[in-house]
């Protein structure tokens, strides 16, 4: 193979910096998140194929995907962790990049990036939650409704905006089934080509 | 140690580093160093994070395979007398227990949420060792919250 052709080395560069590839630089925790990332997409898809959001069937399909689909629980329990680990593995991302400082310029753009990348990753998992459908997620629905309202004038039209109709009684409305399944990852995913493709911008992986 | 090279930087991104400065580089494909009987097999960058990655996935299926996500408490049964936030919002929880809502939901995670966000240019200057004062403090703060969620169930 040609070193210079082939896709990966056309997305990547010839040669990374050693120092970038050092396990204890940057701990794999952006590349984590991102594996993460990509096996909740893979999962989420095989799991639309079986649920079905609504105050009733939301909760009955996860039960059905959980014990009488072949393999439906691995499925979902991939999807869960991966979930969790991602939550984990992109806050440690961000104290790493604080600890080398990898937010100083040309960088601090790409940190705007990442932090946005967080509280999307926050909230795709609150939606996760939400779509089991169960009465601790009515709970945290009914929850999410109170605080968002709490803010005055704008909280009640947000409320309606983000959340739709959820409530104690049913948290798995379609509106938080589209949030979940498609805005938010699609907006996920081109946020994180974006955040690939500044760091080779700002020079790639390397002590400033 | 195995896999470096020595390369002027190919990269295209030398732009923005030293230019034309040597760098020790990984490079993008496998290669044997040494005479014959001492070689050794360099590994690229893509086969390293490939076997990372390979490390991550077998973790992952393990961990799903040996401890089920919970599904809840459906519907039907028997109302809930307490319910729980998921944990990532349990900090959250553990402040609305001590201070008025509108303080615990909005004011004092808005304003870490806005310093994150701010870190960079908080952090310049003279401001840099307050910044993270700050940074470590909250970060301790969020880390506290959660270990008394997680106590208080
Ligand atoms: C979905 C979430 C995220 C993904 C998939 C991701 C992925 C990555 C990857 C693969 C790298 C290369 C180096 C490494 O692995 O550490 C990186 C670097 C970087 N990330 Fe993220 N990241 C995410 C979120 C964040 C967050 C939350 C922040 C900060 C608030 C952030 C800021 C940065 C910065 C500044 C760099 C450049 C670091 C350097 O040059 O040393 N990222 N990210």
């Amino acid at each position: 193979m040609s070193q210079k052709r082939g896709f990966l080395n056309h997305i990547r560069p010839h040669g990374v910096s050693e120092k970038a590839m050092s396990f204890g630089y940057t701990f794999c925790l952006g590349g984590v998140s991102f594996l993460a990332f990509i096996v909740l997409g893979l999962t989420g898809i095989l799991l639309m194929f079986h649920y079905l959001p609504g105050a009733k069937s939301g909760y009955a399909s996860v039960t059905t995907l959980a014990s009488v689909i072949p393999f439906g629980g691995l499925i979902r329990n991939l999807h869960f962790w991966a979930g969790q680990v991602m939550v984990v593995s992109v806050s440690l991302h961000m104290v790493r990049v604080v600890r080398t400082k990898s937010y100083r310029p040309p960088k601090e753009w790409n940190w705007l990036v990442g932090m946005s990348l967080l509280v999307l990753t926050l909230v795709l998992d609150f939606t996760g939650y939400l779509l089991r459908g169960s009465q601790e997620s009515g709970a945290a629905a009914a929850v999410a409704v109170h605080i968002l309202t709490l803010l005055p004038g704008i909280g009640r039209p947000l409320a309606q905006m983000f959340l739709g109709e959820v409530s104690a009684a049913n948290s798995s409305t379609l509106m938080v089934y589209v949030w979940h399944c498609v805005a938010l990852p699609f907006l996920a995913l081109w946020l994180q080509m974006f955040h690939f493709w500044k760091i080779r911008k700002d020079g790639g992986v390397r002590p400033l | 140690m195995a896999g470096i090279r020595t390369l002027r930087d190919e990269d295209g991104c030398s732009k923005i580093g030293v230019p034309g400065r040597k760098k020790v580089l990984v490079r993008g494909v496998s290669m044997k160093t040494g005479s014959s009987g001492s070689e050794r097999i360099n590994l690229s960058w893509a086969e390293r994070e490939m076997l990372a990655g390979l490390v991550f996935l077998t973790a992952l299926v393990l961990v799903s395979a040996l401890f089920p996500a919970a599904v809840g408490t459906g519907p039907q049964a028997p109302l809930l007398r307490h319910a729980a936030a998921p944990w990532i919002f349990g900090p959250i929880q553990v402040l609305l227990l001590y201070v008025p809502p509108l303080v615990g939901a909005w004011l004092i995670p808005g304003v870490f949420l806005i310093f994150l966000f701010l870190f960079p240019w908080l952090s310049r200057g003279r401001g840099a060792r307050p910044a993270f004062y700050f940074f470590v403090f909250f970060a301790g703060a969020v880390l506290v919250l959660l270990a008394m969620y997680v106590w208080l169930g």
